[in-house]
């Protein structure tokens, strides 16, 4: 089926060593910068079509928010494509070495992840136009077109996370920063970044006070901090990202108004005049710190009792150390004390919600309270995630195709 | 089987029935914005939210700005984006197009606004918000995404076979059997792994579509009804059920032209005779009219209601009429304003000559001894264009009969195609509900969204006719939605007797102005 692996396919259980070298980088190769723009991109054009949608309401396909997510969705495709071609058809001997074999063509495993994700982005198009004529323009975000395209955009930022970690993983010794490390826990912390906005209408700071919310952070966010942690080479790899995160999400919420705008569709509850940006980043800086000191201090030696170890311990920290922080920082978010460009208290709120005394209080509180066994969900969900996020993370450790 | 074949096609009309007139979804307006004269179409689209099409066309010169505004009627001004400026058309004369964002069932207030050198001047034209429409994927589209996901499953799990195989060896060497084996056992369980939540997609698309049928698209308005006779007279009873919710449900109604509901009467399949009736609420959904002596058949009952909310809606039903009792009303008892009119009228050979009539495309029919029906027919009539059914009422002498207002209006016309598929009840100022803008500018002069709407508060609204304008010629602006045959009834009042003339029109195939 495959000129490359004949002799290996007869021989029983052993790997065969070829005579490839690979040299050892000294400068990221381009395409880690171009996946980069590409997740950059997304992310920027999903902040900004939320931004739109509650600001403005109407839109295009031609909308700016839109061509900068098909930009990212562009770039990442094309890129893994030309890698593909490239190790298929003029490959170097490393190229070819550090490629996994797909239906006859070469390839590095992160550029065959873009690629999936490109073309998702690309199906979704067609599918979402039709459902727009089937059941109205965009009554619910979330759709299964929406979904699709939605797995794009994630397929396509975690290929831009496996090129760089093979690249990582490749480079210099196992410890310490390498080519493409930075990178890595940068389109992570995008990662991150496009977590937290699937998820934003069930994390209002005024429903940062029911369970549900914590119940969705501790399953989301403990899986793709510790595998982002345990993949990097960094030192503070889950600060890092943290930090990353609340400062692109800070840019968000700073440059968005400086643009003036104003809704043009009926009805206006909330007459606006600027961009709506998005809420205050969550405070994962502090359980983030918390889960680098466990690396630190338990060992980050892969397997065995250590990886159980640590997942009882970075599983209780972030449920702990998240609940205790988030709890008292979203009072602080709904009072008029953060009514401000910084915070931006209720900036938030688009054209169509209604004001009214609710935007200064908690939600839900006594239909979904924040009980002992809420929080015994949350450390449980909080314990699997962690151990789903070390496996995951063990195996992007190891990635070096 | 003619019958039968009729009994099918009715219940595969449904569907379209119960919003403001049957198969004629596009709302033509004509009359004044201010100073300027204007005739509006609006489009509103299969399904919310959606993008409604308005085109303006001013009818004399001197418009140099039009802009439109939508306004639902429970957020009122208040909620109102900025009006979009409508765009000239390219190579049309004073023809303005702009598009209508509809984002909520229920009625909406377009907002007409002209500017020129007269000022400036604005017109409401109500317009029905309602996903009417279920649309079914095309074979290309659906083989085109079946393809594509078809490749996506294939590559994920391919995707899936690599990573485990060798993504993780260190470059130049090759996989060892056992990881090519887990690699298979990687594949099988992604494949059924991906196949699972495919699973879970489709039930959530179906759970979409139940969604969207159950609560979204508009229902037709059931309608039961029946014919009660105690020996000496016919009631036609109409029983409502309007499962319709939220802002599509059953409101209060208001009247319009003095009625609360304004039904029309076809027999079927001849379209032989036909009646203008105005039943009387007997309770909130129940409503009674004593009937006038139509001959016996199958009838064809469409009527017209309009609610306080400004949503005007079309019900449809069907009722068989028996022979009449011996003691057959009278026209003195009915309501007043009831009219029936039995048989084709009888077309006039000689066509009228008149200073303004064009006797080329005229066709005359007599609507009594001494007075007849011109209908300047346009050349050839063309679907989705916009036209002006033009009509004159001439005495012996061929000149003007003076028309007294019948329900406040100088005429009316009810156009029915021939099997069914269209229905639609106009006046010289288009087929909106008068009722319906009557509400909204009710609402627009309180400067609020007024919950209750009364009857006296209607009657004010009502403006008749100016006695000039009763000798002249009348004129209904519509669109043809579809080619066919149609009959067209028109009716006046002549000296206290309303007069029906009915005419035939063959529409041919034709494009939307704007689209084409």
């Amino acid at each position: 089926m495959n000129s490359i692996v004949p002799a290996a396919m007869g021989q029983m259980a052993q790997a065969e060593t070829t005579s490839t070298a690979i040299p050892r980088l000294k400068a990221i190769p381009w395409y880690c910068y171009i996946v980069a723009l590409a997740a950059t991109s997304i992310l920027t054009g999903i902040i900004w079509d939320i931004s739109w949608h509650s600001t403005i309401g109407r839109d295009t396909f031609w909308t700016p928010a839109h061509m900068a997510i098909y930009l990212g969705g562009t770039l990442g495709g094309f890129c893994g494509g030309w890698l593909v071609l490239k190790a298929t058809f003029w490959p170097r001997p490393e190229e070819r070495a550090s490629s996994v074999r797909f239906w006859g063509f070469h390839g590095p495993l992160g550029a065959w992840v873009t690629i999936w994700g490109a073309l998702a982005m690309l199906t979704s198009a067609p599918f979402d136009n039709w459902w727009h004529d089937a059941y109205g323009l965009d009554v619910e975000i979330l759709s299964p077109p929406h979904s699709v395209l939605a797995a794009g955009m994630y397929t396509l930022v975690a290929g831009a996370l496996l090129l760089l970690l093979s690249l990582q993983n490749r480079s210099g010794p196992a410890q310490g920063t390498v080519p493409g490390s930075g990178l890595f826990v940068y389109v992570g912390a995008i990662m991150l970044a496009m977590c937290s906005i699937m998820v934003t209408e069930k994390s209002l700071p005024n429903q940062q006070h029911a369970a549900l919310f914590y119940k969705i952070a501790c399953w989301q966010y403990p899986l793709l901090l510790v595998a982002l942690a345990r993949a990097s080479r960094l030192r503070w790899p889950a600060t890092t990202v943290a930090l990353i995160y609340s400062a692109l999400t800070c840019a968000a919420v700073w440059i968005l108004p400086l643009f003036a705008a104003t809704p043009k569709l009926a009805p206006i509850y909330n007459p606006v005049t600027h961009m709506v940006p998005p809420q205050f980043p969550h405070l994962f800086i502090v359980p983030a710190l918390a889960m680098d000191l466990c690396f630190r201090w338990i060992g980050r030696g892969r397997g065995g009792w250590r990886d159980w170890l640590l997942v009882l311990v970075i599983a209780i920290s972030f449920t702990g150390l998240f609940f205790a922080v988030q709890w008292h920082f979203s009072k602080f978010l709904v009072s008029p004390a953060a009514e401000n460009w910084f915070f931006n208290g209720k900036g938030f709120f688009t054209f169509a919600d209604q004001r009214g005394d609710h935007w200064g209080r908690f939600w839900r509180l006594q239909e979904d309270a924040v009980t002992l066994k809420a929080i015994g969900i949350c450390l449980v969900l909080a314990l699997f995630s962690t151990r789903l996020g070390l496996w995951w993370g063990n195996w992007m450790a190891k990635v070096r195709r | 089987m003619r019958r039968t074949f009729a009994g099918i096609l009715f219940l595969c009309l449904l569907p379209l029935a119960g919003f403001a007139h049957v198969g004629s979804p596009n709302v033509v307006f004509e009359g004044q914005a201010g100073p300027y004269p204007i005739r509006v179409i609006i489009r509103p689209p299969p399904v919310v939210p959606g993008l409604a099409e308005i085109s303006v066309r001013a009818l004399t010169n001197g418009a140099q700005r039009v802009s439109v505004l939508p306004i639902h009627w429970r957020a009122g001004f208040k909620g109102a984006p900025p009006p979009d400026v409508a765009k000239p058309i390219p190579g049309e004369t004073n023809l303005y197009h702009a598009e209508l964002w509809l984002m909520t069932g229920g009625a909406y207030s377009v907002h007409v606004s002209v500017e020129g050198a007269a000022g400036l001047g604005t017109v409401i034209v109500p317009v029905n918000s309602m996903a009417t429409r279920r649309l079914q994927m095309t074979g290309f589209l659906g083989a085109l995404l079946a393809g594509l996901g078809l490749l996506l499953f294939a590559m994920l799990v391919t995707i899936v076979g690599a990573a485990v195989r060798e993504s993780v060896l260190t470059p130049g060497l090759q996989p060892a059997r056992r990881a090519i084996w887990r690699a298979r056992g990687a594949v099988t369980l992604a494949a059924l792994i991906l196949a699972t939540a495919l699973f879970g997609g489709k039930r959530w698309w179906d759970n979409v579509d139940r969604h969207y049928r159950n609560n979204r698209l508009f229902k037709p308005v059931e309608v039961m009804a029946s014919v009660q006779s105690d020996g000496i007279q016919h009631t036609l009873r109409l029983e409502i059920d309007d499962k319709n919710t939220g802002s599509l449900s059953w409101a209060p109604l208001v009247p319009d032209h003095g009625k609360l509901m304004h039904t029309f009467l076809v027999r079927e399949p001849g379209l032989d005779v036909f009646a203008h009736l105005h039943p009387t609420r007997r309770s909130e959904k129940r409503f009674e009219a004593l009937l006038p002596p139509l001959p016996a058949g199958e009838y064809r009952i469409y009527s017209d209601v309009t609610h306080e909310n400004g949503l005007s809606k079309t019900l449809v039903a069907t009722v068989a009429i028996p022979d009449g009792p011996a003691g057959s009303l009278t026209p003195n008892e009915t309501d007043p304003d009831d009219s029936w009119h039995v048989g084709k009228a009888l077309e006039v050979a000689r066509p009228a000559s008149n200073g303004e009539a064009n006797a080329a495309n005229a066709q005359v029919v007599r609507l009594s001894d001494d007075i007849v029906m011109l209908w300047e027919r346009p050349p050839e009539l063309i679907a989705n264009r916009d036209v002006s059914l033009r009509f004159h009422v001439l005495d012996g002498d061929r000149q003007r009969v003076r028309l007294e207002p019948y329900l406040g209006m100088l005429s009316h016309a009810v156009i029915r195609r021939d099997d069914g598929t269209v229905f639609t009840h106009l006046h010289p100022a288009g087929n909106l509900s008068i009722a319906s803008q009557q509400v909204f500018e009710l609402r627009t002069q309180q400067g609020q969204v007024r919950k209750r709407i009364t009857p006296e508060m209607m009657e004010k609204m009502c403006r008749l006719p100016s006695p000039e304008e009763s000798r002249r010629a009348f004129s209904f602006p519509y669109e043809f939605p579809q080619p066919g045959v149609y009959r067209i009834w028109v009716q006046v009042k002549v000296d206290g007797r309303v007069r029906t003339g009915v005419f035939d029109a063959e529409v041919s195939v034709g494009t939307s102005q704007i689209g084409s």
